[in-house]
C-alpha cells in the first residue's frame, strides 16, 4: 500500500466496528437492545401510571387504549410495570456482569501473567468456585439474608467470574509469548505497565464478548430467581417476578397479557444480546481477517 | 575503559523439565550451556546456529531479559549480574541500563502491539524513561521514523497498515528511541522477503555508523552473517563451537560442524560444484546428558576421546577459537 | 518434442475481498516436461503459491476462483473435472508438499496411519498390507528406524524428519507430478541440504516431474532445470536454470540475483531493490515492476509489456528488449 495516500487511518477497534456494522443479525440485536434500554430508562416519560399504584376496581383488565397491556390482579398497569421491570432486569445483568468481569480480569491476568504458584492457586480457586451449584447457593443465601435484588446481583457476580477468568488467563498466556511484550520489557517497562498498557487492551475483545453474553445470563438468572420468589421482592417489578405472579393456572389460561409480554421480552432480550455477542466475537477476532 | 562493551563469562540458562503428578523437576534443558562472549565497541558480533541451538536464548540471557542460571555479564565496567558471586543490579538500575541495551525482534508481525499507533510504540520507551513529555516524544518518534526510512507522518497509523519490511523499520526505530549503545538483533531479517532483506541490512549498517552502535546479530543464515559481521560465533547445542573473524571462519573453518554448515549453504550458481558434508542423524535433545563433545554422535571424524572428554574452546590462532579435540594448534587436523 | 506432464495456458486466478477483487495469478503459461524440475521464484504475494493451489484445485472457496485458462495434466484439462474426479487425482497422480510439515500432518494420528490412509484411498489396499509398504516408503526417504517411526506421532519427530514423512506420503502413489511449495523454507540449512539431496535422488528414480516453488535462488540453483520468475501475478522471465544465472535479462531477476548476500563482497554495499511489492489493489498502470526498476523508461510506466521470446528457451517481460519501433507501435 502506498504511504503517500492520505487514507484516514483506522484503529483495530474501528475496523472491528466497521465489520460489526455489516453483520445484520448483530445490528438487529443491537437495535432491539437499544430500544429496550431507552424505554426502560425513560419509563416515567412513557407512561402516565404510577408503577405501584393499586386500583382494585380495575383488576384483570384486558388490554385497551387506556391500559395498553391490561392490568394485573391489583389493577396495576402491566405496561408500566414491564418498563420498570426492564430497569431491574437490565441493571441486574449489568451489575452482576461488572462484578464478574472485574474479579475475572484481575485474577485471570494475574494468574496468566505471573504463572507458577500464583497461577496454580488462582486456578484452584476457580475450580472450587465452579463446583458451587448456582441456584442452590442463591436459594440458600436468599433464605438466610432474605430475597433482595442486591443479593441476586452479588451472588450472580461472585459465582460468574470463573468463566471469564479462564478465558482471560488463556489469552494472557498466549499473549505473554508475543514479541511485543518482550519488546516492552526490553524498553524497561515493569509488569504493571505491561499488564495495563499492553495486555489489557489486547484482551478487551474477548472480555467484551464474554461480558455481553454475561449480561444475558444475568437477566436469565434474575428472571429464574425472581420466579422462584428468591430475587426481587414485590411490589418492585421485574420480568421474573411478573412471570411468577402470573403462574396460577387461571392466569395462564385467562390473563395472557400478564405473562406473554414479560416472557417475550426476556426471550427477545436474551436473543438480541446473544446475536450482538456473536457478532462482536466475529468482528473483533483478529484471526478472522478477510 | 576497556575496549569491550559487553563481556559475558560462562553464561548458562537451564530450563527445568517438570514431569509427574507433583510436577517434580526431572531434568534440565540446557538451552545455553556456558557461553563466553566479548563484544568490542562498534563491532558486529554474529551468532549463528541452527534452530534450537540456543542462540536466541543466549542473546536474551546476555541482556538479562531471561533470568540466567549461572555466569556473569559486564556492560561497560558495570556488572549486570554475576550468579556465582551473587551480584545483581537492582531492578531500578536495570531499568536505567535498558536505555543502553535494546533489542530488535525477528517477527515484525508479532513484535508491535496491534492496538497502539506507531507513534505510541516508538515513543513508549521515551515516555517511560521520562526523557520527554508525551507530545515531544511523539515528535521525536517522527524524527526516528524518518531516520529509519519511513515518513514521519506515519505516527498516527497502526501497525497493520504496514508491510513486513516497514514494520521492521518501526521496530528498529523503537530500539533507537532510547539512544542505546548496544543492540541485540534476533534474526531481524529472517521473516522478510528477499528484496527487502538487504534494505534492512543497509539501514542497520548506516545506523551503526551514524550512531556508533554495537550489534549482536543473531542469525541462522551464514550468507548474511558472512557479509554483515566482523566476528562470528558458531553455536551448537548451547555452546560456541567455533569463533573467529568472518574471514577466518569462512576461509578456514576448523570445527567439523562449521564445515558442514558451510557446505550445506545452497549453491550460488547451478554449475558450481560443492562438496557436501551431509550430517548423519538429527540434533540430539538439549536435555540429554553428554559425557564428551556434544557433536560426537554426528561428527564425521570423531575419535574415542571425543565421547569421554568435553573439548575446551581453545585459541588456535589469534582471535580464532575452536572446541574440538581433533584440531591442533595452528589449525591442522 | 518431449512428453509434457503439465501444461498451463493463460491461467487467471482471482480473489474477491471486502476491498474489491484482484487477480493473484494473471495469465500464467508454462510447461513441465516429464522428469524435469520447474522452479518458480518470487517474493510473497507474487502468486506462486496460488498457482500451485490452482493446479491442485484447492483455491480457497468461495473467495478465490479460476476465471480462465487451461490446466492440462497429461493432456487432460483439470479445470473440467468434477470435484470427485479431482479427488482421485489429488494425492495420487499429483502430490503436494507444504512448507510447514507440522501443520500439514494431523497431530492426533500415528505416522503409519496417515500413510496408510492415502494408500487405502487411492490404491484400494487393505490396512494390513499398508504397514510394510509404509515402512518401505519411510526407508526410501532416508528416515532412520522406520519400523519405529510408523508407530510415532508427528510431534515426536523433528522438523526434518516430518518433512521426510511428508515426502514419503507424497510419493506413496508414485505421482507423475510433485508440487513442492517452499518445502525447505522452515528447515535449517543442514536439514535443507539433506532434503534437497533426497528430492533429487527420488526424482531420478521415479521420473517424477517437480514444480518447485521457492523464494530462495540458491535452492533454485540446486534443484531446477527451468525457472519462472514471477512478480505481481505475472511471469517476468522464463528460461533454463543456467541461462538465468549466466545472463539474467529482466531487471527484477538481476536485482534479485545481486541482492543475495553471498554475492556481496566485503566492504561493498549490497544492492537493494528500493520500495516494495505493489498492493494488488493499487497496481501500476504499466509494468508492475516499473516503480522499483532502476532502468525504467517512460513507456514502462504507461503500458504493460508482453512476454517476449528472446531465444528459443528464453522469454522476458520487459520493454528494454523491444526495439524502438515495437515500442512506438505500442504507444
Amino acid at each position: 500500500m502506498s504511504l503517500d495516500k492520505s487514507v484516514k487511518s483506522q484503529s483495530p477497534w474501528q475496523i472491528g466496528f466497521e465489520r460489526l456494522k455489516k453483520n445484520r443479525l448483530a445490528m438487529i440485536g443491537f437495535t432491539l437492545l437499544c430500544i429496550v434500554v431507552t424505554i426502560s430508562v425513560f419509563a416515567p416519560l412513557l407512561t402516565s401510571y404510577d408503577r405501584d399504584a393499586i386500583d382494585t376496581l380495575n383488576s384483570y383488565q384486558k388490554p385497551s387504549a387506556e391500559h395498553w397491556l391490561g392490568t394485573d390482579e391489583l389493577g396495576r398497569d402491566t405496561f408500566t410495570r414491564l418498563l420498570y421491570g426492564g430497569r431491574i432486569s437490565l441493571s441486574v445483568g449489568l451489575v452482576s456482569t461488572s462484578i464478574a468481569v472485574l474479579i475475572g480480569v484481575i485474577l485471570g491476568t494475574t494468574g496468566g501473567y505471573h504463572g507458577g504458584h500464583i497461577d496454580n492457586i488462582i486456578m484452584r480457586i476457580v475450580d472450587i468456585f465452579m463446583c458451587f451449584p448456582f441456584f442452590l447457593i442463591a436459594i440458600v443465601v436468599a433464605a438466610i439474608l432474605g430475597p433482595s435484588i442486591w443479593n441476586v446481583m452479588i451472588i450472580s457476580g461472585i459465582l460468574g467470574w470463573t468463566g471469564i477468568a479462564r478465558i482471560v488467563r488463556a489469552e494472557v498466556l498466549s499473549l505473554k509469548e508475543r514479541e511485543f511484550i518482550e519488546a516492552a520489557r526490553a524498553l524497561g517497562l515493569n509488569s504493571r505497565d505491561i499488564i495495563i498498557k499492553h495486555i489489557i487492551p489486547n484482551i478487551m475483545a474477548p472480555i467484551i464478548v464474554y461480558a455481553t453474553l454475561g449480561i444475558a445470563r444475568g437477566i436469565l438468572s434474575e428472571a429464574g430467581l425472581s420466579f422462584l420468589g428468591l430475587g426481587v421482592k414485590p411490589p418492585t417489578p421485574s420480568w421474573g417476578n411478573m412471570l411468577a405472579a402470573a403462574q396460577s393456572m387461571r392466569s395462564l389460561r385467562l390473563h395472557w397479557w400478564l405473562w406473554i409480554p414479560p416472557g417475550c421480552l426476556v426471550f427477545f432480550m436474551i436473543l438480541s444480546i446473544n446475536f450482538l455477542g456473536d457478532g462482536l466475537r466475529d468482528a473483533l477476532d483478529p484471526k478472522l481477517k478477510q | 575503559m576497556s575496549e569491550y562493551l559487553i563481556r559475558a563469562r560462562g553464561i548458562k540458562k537451564h530450563f527445568p523439565i517438570h514431569d509427574g503428578v507433583f510436577c517434580r523437576t526431572v531434568g534440565y534443558v540446557k538451552a545455553v550451556d556456558g557461553v563466553s562472549i566479548d563484544i568490542k565497541k562498534g563491532e558486529i558480533f554474529g551468532l549463528v546456529g541452527e534452530s534450537g541451538c540456543g542462540k536466541s536464548t543466549t542473546g536474551r540471557t546476555l541482556i538479562n531479559l531471561i533470568e540466567p542460571t549461572s555466569g556473569s555479564v559486564t556492560f561497560e565496567d558495570k556488572v549486570i549480574y554475576d550468579v556465582e558471586n551473587k551480584i545483581k543490579v537492582s531492578a531500578k538500575e536495570m531499568q536505567a541500563l535498558r536505555r543502553d541495551i535494546q533489542m530488535i525482534f525477528q517477527d515484525p508481525y508479532a513484535s508491535l502491539d496491534p492496538r497502539m499507533t506507531v507513534g505510541e510504540i516508538v515513543a513508549e520507551g521515551i515516555v517511560k524513561h521520562k526523557m520527554a513529555k508525551k507530545k515531544e516524544a511523539i515528535e521525536k518518534s517522527m524524527a526516528l521514523l524518518e531516520l529509519c526510512g519511513l515518513r514521519g507522518s506515519n505516527v498516527n497509523k497502526y501497525p497493520h497498515e504496514f508491510s513486513g519490511g516497514q514494520r521492521q523499520r518501526i521496530g528498529i526505530a523503537r530500539a533507537l528511541a532510547l539512544n542505546p549503545k548496544f543492540i541485540v538483533a534476533d534474526e531481524p531479517i529472517a521473516a522478510l522477503d528477499v528484496s527487502i532483506q538487504s534494505q534492512v541490512l543497509i539501514l542497520m549498517q548506516e545506523l551503526k555508523e551514524k550512531l556508533g552502535l554495537t550489534y549482536l546479530f543473531i542469525s541462522h543464515d551464514l550468507g548474511i552473517v558472512k557479509y554483515f559481521c566482523d566476528r562470528i560465533g558458531v553455536m551448537y547445542l548451547g555452546n560456541i563451537v567455533e569463533q573467529g573473524t568472518s574471514e577466518q571462519l569462512f576461509s578456514n573453518p576448523q570445527h567439523p560442524y562449521t564445515k558442514s554448515l558451510l557446505s550445506a549453504v545452497p549453491k550460488t550458481h547451478p554449475r558450481e560444484v560443492r562438496e557436501r558434508i551431509i550430517l548423519k542423524g538429527d540434533v540430539p535433545s538439549p536435555a540429554s546428558h553428554f559425557t564428551g563433545c556434544k557433536f560426537y554422535s554426528r561428527c564425521p571424524n570423531a575419535i574415542e576421546k571425543c565421547n569421554q572428554e568435553i573439548p575446551e574452546l581453545r585459541e588456535i590462532e589469534k582471535d580464532h577459537l575452536v572446541s574440538c579435540h581433533c584440531v591442533k594448534l595452528g589449525g591442522k587436523i | 518434442m518431449q512428453n509434457m506432464t503439465l501444461e498451463i495456458e493463460n491461467l487467471v486466478t482471482g480473489f474477491k475481498t471486502s476491498d474489491g477483487a484482484f487477480n493473484a495469478v494473471d495469465g500464467v503459461d508454462f510447461k513441465i516436461e516429464e522428469g524435469k524440475v520447474l522452479g518458480i521464484v518470487g517474493e510473497s504475494g507474487c502468486g506462486k503459491s496460488i498457482t500451485s493451489l490452482s493446479i491442485m484445485g484447492l483455491v480457497p472457496k468461495p473467495n478465490g476462483f479460476i476465471s480462465s485458462g487451461k490446466i492440462l495434466f497429461e493432456g487432460q484439462d483439470l479445470l473440467k473435472l468434477s470435484e470427485e474426479e479431482m479427488q482421485k487425482i489429488r494425492g495420487n497422480r499429483i502430490a503436494m508438499i507444504f512448507q510447514e510439515p507440522m501443520t500439514a500432518l494431523n497431530p492426533v494420528f500415528k505416522i503409519g496411519f496417515q500413510i496408510a490412509e492415502i494408500l487405502e484411498t487411492h490404491k484400494n489396499m487393505k490396512r494390513s498390507e499398508c504397514k510394510p509398504i509404509s515402512i518401505e516408503l519411510l526407508k526410501k526417504v532416508g528416515l532412520p528406524r522406520p519400523e519405529k517411526v510408523v508407530e510415532e506421532y508427528p510431534h515426536q519427530l523433528s522438523g526434518g524428519m516430518r518433512q521426510r514423512v511428508m515426502i514419503a506420503m507424497a510419493l506413496s502413489c508414485n505421482p507423475k507430478l510433485l508440487i513442492a511449495d517452499e518445502p525447505t523454507t522452515a528447515l535449517d540449512v543442514t536439514v535443507q541440504a539433506q532434503v534437497l539431496e533426497l528430492m533429487k535422488d527420488l526424482k531420478a528414480e521415479f521420473q517424477t516431474s517437480i514444480l518447485f516453488i521457492t523464494h530462495d535462488l540458491g535452492v533454485i540453483a540446486e534443484m531446477a532445470d527451468n525457472v519462472l520468475v514471477m512478480y505481481a501475478g505475472k511471469v517476468m522471465e522464463e528460461t533454463d536454470c543456467e541461462t538465468l544465472f549466466d545472463e539474467p535479462l529482466h531487471p527484477y531477476t538481476n536485482a534479485l540475483l545481486n541482492s543475495r548476500p553471498e554475492r556481496i563482497k566485503p566492504g561493498e554495499k549490497p544492492v537493494c531493490i528500493p520500495g516494495m511489492v505493489p498492493s494488488p489493489f493499487d497496481m501500476p498502470r504499466g509494468c508492475a515492476f516499473a516503480p522499483r526498476c532502476a532502468r525504467a523508461m517512460d513507456i514502462c510506466k504507461e503500458k504493460k509489456p508482453a512476454l517476449k521470446a528472446i531465444s528459443s528457451n528464453h522469454k522476458v517481460r520487459c520493454w528494454q528488449y523491444y526495439s524502438e519501433e515495437e515500442q512506438c507501435q505500442n504507444i
